[in-house]
């Protein structure tokens, strides 16, 4: 449809959403907009991977990035989760479709119809049910049980793809600890409500800041809640290891996704604020593999600390550290025969491979 | 030949040459009749219309000179994810364009609608455009004017993204003959459609305009690219070209600089025009001419430079021509020995020379940006920076700061070494120096202090140490003290010091870090157990363009056009030597002075 290709071209875009908004009514910025309009005409017209529609907040996205790169990879993500949705919606069509010519089509039982769906012996547990279940256990973690503080103070250091990931981690964490025996009482400080972690955060679970909701939000810092003695940081950077689990003392996990930013700055938090610091016994118990990095994701921190906290054992506990992170044994042996000679100071694992036995 | 081995070459010839003889359908179809009975399974062969290789990177088809090399870096742009999709489905369209027949624009139509029929990542909206630039990357100008024909002919109206390729081809296919008219047609109708283009566009305009005589409009639109985007190295070139070769150089002087200024690298071919203009202006006076060229050299000089060979050998030629016929002039291709001395000259080369103002200016900002950066305490405590700023001023100015881990570790890999070979390597390293009574400041950690006490104490007898906190970083504090000391320090260590270097924000401030670096950063090579230490010492002479108090000009040159600017720390191997010899005193210009040579 060229013509229609034109007239978005020259004139303003076909979407009638007000853009004042996004350029505070500065003409610099709309000047940019409508080239960036056109550009992404171009860029379509061209063959490149461009969603047919962006949104608005998209378009405040793709104002503040700079160079022409970055704009066509943000375009080309968008494209993917348009058609994702494309396709999401055409598979539903058809499920329906075929749920309503099985409908259609199966024998009128007047009287009684069986079925998971219908009349079962089995008493139906609905979704709710379960969390009120979960959450009743987490009021009572919340009541009596070890504190747990996530620093959420780092919004400012990661980029907003970053940010978007570690709201989602901190949903996977609090999913994580309601599940388990033994939940904590999680308290995530310097949370603020504009920060795009928290921002995700909230889309993932909309209900989190309502006064029954399970977990202690606050604006303020854990140095104002806990007094300092018991407080320990976890930071990958420092040299001290957790020997033991202490039952006492209220740790802090930093959330940060910091796979584009190598600077150790929870370790710069830590030290600024004079507090205790540790971190996991990795190297002692695990034989690192040549793939993958040694930084874990927030919810695996949290298994990590559920279990040392319910067994004491470190072995049980680090179980949960992805496999594919660890040495497997073809590697271990390659490494062995290149070494002359391996200093066996220190009692290590490894984990092998266990597919086969499955 | 026999039967089967008749069917089997004919159908390699047949599967190697399918697309392109697709109207020869029928032919094909019967020679899989006669090869049935032969148990050879053809049917794959007709679904696929995949070439073998990958069929965006057309390096193996287009010769590597400079008018596909405009292409290419549009396609470097294009990410690989990018044209996976559209990549497949335009095998057909590379098929046929790489055949070279035009087409009638009946066929045309066919052939768009299998393209279309295929449904992937092409479809009505941009098959116009990516046809076009098919066309522009194989360099198919008449296809692509047929192609054009057969739209207007369908009376299909032209969208932006093609009237834009359109100028790109004509661009590449340069070399061919374009009208003039044509283009500036092309470039009405996209401005009247749309008075401000977006960067890809302007790029594309920018490229058409240049081939006509309204290329100054190029300009207007570099700046109007400008506010959304960084122009590409691509249009700064081929308008700098452009203006040479309108005899414009306050234009293309001005674009040099900014395109320095933005990091874009400055191609071959506006070398080549550059000095075409100071043939045509110096109407064919040698000397005049090559006052014109030392014009260009002192800008290799002052942006550090380095031409290709072509270019080198044509500055040589001149160089031999404009010579007075009474002075001997030595114009060599020659390299230089790794003590700076030129092969051909034998002469040292200059050396490294950094003023007193930017020095002074690097030791300020190193402590703000580099060892406070933003947070103080990502590399070290407060406490700790106060006590070594303390220590050094008490012990300051050293021969030589010594980073104290870097060089101990150099004995082996990291598991394998124990605490006394560590210490003992750096105590041969300390005792090398001691021995030529220097003084040496040692930096490390403090869990040094556990090292073997034999080898340590005499360290710590003959030598400065500094032990910094296990959780800080050293190297910052390593180049301070080196910097503090002032020009005569040298400091020893393997890292390259890059990250230090990028948080000196300021450009000028980098370079005279890395000159500084250049001239003062010692390497160990190896240390071996009895003590014999090998250094690898510092540059002594400056690796970029310079002329020397006698008017010698040695200009380092590379084999190939690379773009990158150097980031390693060898200098250039290649250079080109400009030097008058001995002169019969009275007719030699002011600038020649008399200079003694080696026979």
């Amino acid at each position: 449809m060229p013509q229609d290709n034109d007239s978005t071209t020259e004139q303003n875009s076909t979407e009638n959403s007000d853009f004042t908004s996004i350029t505070n009514s500065d003409p610099v910025l709309e000047k940019k907009l409508k080239i960036l309009f056109l550009e992404v005409e171009v860029l379509r017209q061209s063959g490149y991977r461009v969603p047919d529609s962006v949104k608005l907040g998209q378009w405040k996205e793709l104002l503040e990035m700079e160079t022409r790169s970055r704009r066509r990879k943000y375009l080309s993500y968008l494209f993917g989760v348009e058609k994702k949705q494309e396709n999401r919606k055409k598979k539903k069509d058809e499920a329906k479709q075929k749920r309503e010519d099985a409908m259609n089509t199966a024998p009128e039982n007047t009287h009684i119809r069986y079925g998971l769906g219908h009349n079962t012996i089995l008493i139906r547990v609905y979704d709710n049910t379960i969390n009120h279940f979960y959450h009743s256990r987490l009021i009572q973690a919340m009541q009596f049980s070890q504190k747990l503080v996530i620093d959420c103070s780092y919004d400012s250091h990661m980029t907003s793809r970053e940010a978007q990931n570690c709201g989602k981690q901190l949903m996977l964490m609090f999913s994580d600890n309601r599940i388990h025996d033994n939940p904590f009482d999680l308290y995530l400080c310097n949370a603020r409500r504009e920060s795009n972690t928290i921002k995700q955060l909230v889309k993932c679970i909309p209900t989190i800041y309502d006064l029954d909701f399970p977990i202690n939000i606050t604006e303020k810092s854990y140095l104002d809640l806990f007094p300092k003695e018991n407080i320990v940081y976890l930071t990958p950077h420092c040299r001290e290891d957790l020997r033991e689990f202490d039952h006492d003392a209220i740790y802090i996990i930093g959330a940060m996704v910091d796979k584009g930013n190598n600077e150790p700055l929870s370790l710069a938090k830590a030290k600024r604020e004079g507090l205790k610091m540790a971190k996991l016994p990795l190297d002692r118990y695990l034989m690192w593999g040549s793939g993958g990095s040694k930084s874990l994701t927030l919810n695996q921190m949290m298994q990590i600390l559920l279990d040392i906290r319910a067994t004491g054992s470190w072995d049980k506990a680090l179980q949960h550290v992805p496999r594919r992170k660890i040495i497997t044994t073809p590697e271990l042996q390659e490494q062995c025969s290149k070494k002359v000679e391996r200093p066996k100071r220190q009692l290590r694992y490894t984990i092998k491979d266990t597919s086969k036995y499955c | 030949m026999s039967g089967p081995l008749k069917c089997i070459f004919s159908l390699q010839k047949c599967l190697q040459t399918f697309a392109t003889l697709r109207c020869l359908l029928p032919s094909v179809y019967i020679s899989t009749r006669e090869c049935k009975w032969s148990g050879v399974n053809l049917c794959p062969a007709f679904r696929i219309a995949t070439f073998p290789g990958p069929t965006h990177s057309f390096s193996t088809d287009i010769s590597k000179n400079d008018t596909c090399a405009v292409l290419q870096s549009q396609d470097e742009k294009n990410s690989d994810s990018d044209e996976d999709n559209t990549a497949q489905d335009e095998d057909i369209l590379v098929s046929v364009i790489t055949k070279g027949k035009q087409l009638s624009s009946s066929e045309w139509e066919k052939i768009k609608d299998q393209v279309l029929a295929k449904n992937r990542g092409i479809n009505g909206s941009n098959i116009d455009a990516i046809t076009i630039g098919l066309c522009g990357r194989f360099m198919q100008l008449d296809m692509g004017l047929s192609y054009l024909e057969h739209l207007s002919l369908s009376g299909k109206k032209l969208n932006i993204a093609t009237i834009a390729q359109v100028m790109r081809m004509c661009y590449s296919c340069r070399l061919k003959g374009i009208d003039e008219q044509f283009i500036l047609s092309m470039y009405e109708n996209l401005h009247s459609r749309c008075p401000v283009l977006d960067g890809y566009t302007a790029e594309s305009a920018i490229l058409g305009l240049c081939l006509t005589r309204h290329w100054k409009v190029g300009l207007d639109l570099l700046d109007m690219a400008k506010l959304t985007c960084i122009p590409g190295g691509m249009e700064y070139n081929v308008l700098v070209k452009t203006a040479y070769d309108n005899n414009e150089p306050n234009i293309s002087l001005r674009l040099i600089n900014e395109m320095l200024q933005l990091g874009r690298s400055i191609r071959p071919e506006v070398f080549h025009a550059q000095l075409d203009y100071c043939n045509r202006m110096s109407a064919g006076e040698k000397v005049e001419r090559w006052k014109m060229v030392e014009e260009i050299l002192s800008m290799f000089v002052e942006h550090d430079l380095k031409p290709t060979v072509d270019v080198a050998e044509r500055i040589r030629v001149w160089y031999l021509e404009a010579a007075d016929p009474h002075t001997e002039v030595q114009a060599q291709l020659s390299s230089v020995t790794d003590g700076g001395i030129c092969k051909s000259c034998q002469k040292y080369l200059n050396p490294i020379t950094i003023t007193k103002e930017e020095f002074g200016a690097l030791q300020s900002a190193f402590m703000d940006k580099v060892v406070v950066g933003a947070d103080i305490f990502r590399k070290s405590t407060p406490e700790e920076i106060k006590e070594f700023k303390n220590f050094v001023k008490m012990t300051a100015p050293y021969d030589m700061v010594i980073d104290g881990l870097n060089i101990a570790f150099t004995a082996g890999p990291k598991k394998a070494l124990s605490s006394q070979a560590l210490a003992r390597t750096l105590h041969h390293v300390v005792k090398y120096f001691v021995m030529k009574s220097k003084k040496v400041l040692i930096l490390g950690r403090k869990h040094m202090q556990t090292w073997s006490p034999c080898y340590m104490d005499y360290i710590y007898r003959n030598a400065h140490v500094f032990l910094a906190d296990n959780l800080s970083q050293d190297d910052p504090l390593l180049l301070y003290a080196a910097l503090y000391s002032g020009m005569g320090t040298k400091f020893l260590s393997r890292d390259l010091m890059r990250g230090h270097a990028y948080r000196l924000e300021n450009k000028s401030l980098r370079s005279t870090f890395k000159l500084w670096q250049l001239q003062h950063q010692c390497q160990l090579k190896y240390v071996t157990q009895a003590g014999k230490v090998h250094l690898k010492f510092p540059l002594t002479f400056n690796p970029m363009a310079q002329v020397s108090r006698d008017g010698s000009w040695h200009i380092p040159y590379e084999m190939e056009f690379v773009g990158s600017p150097s980031q390693s720390f060898e200098a250039p191997t290649t250079w080109l030597c400009l030097r008058s010899g001995k002169s019969s005193p009275s007719l030699s210009q002011v600038r020649h002075k008399k200079i003694s040579r080696m026979s």
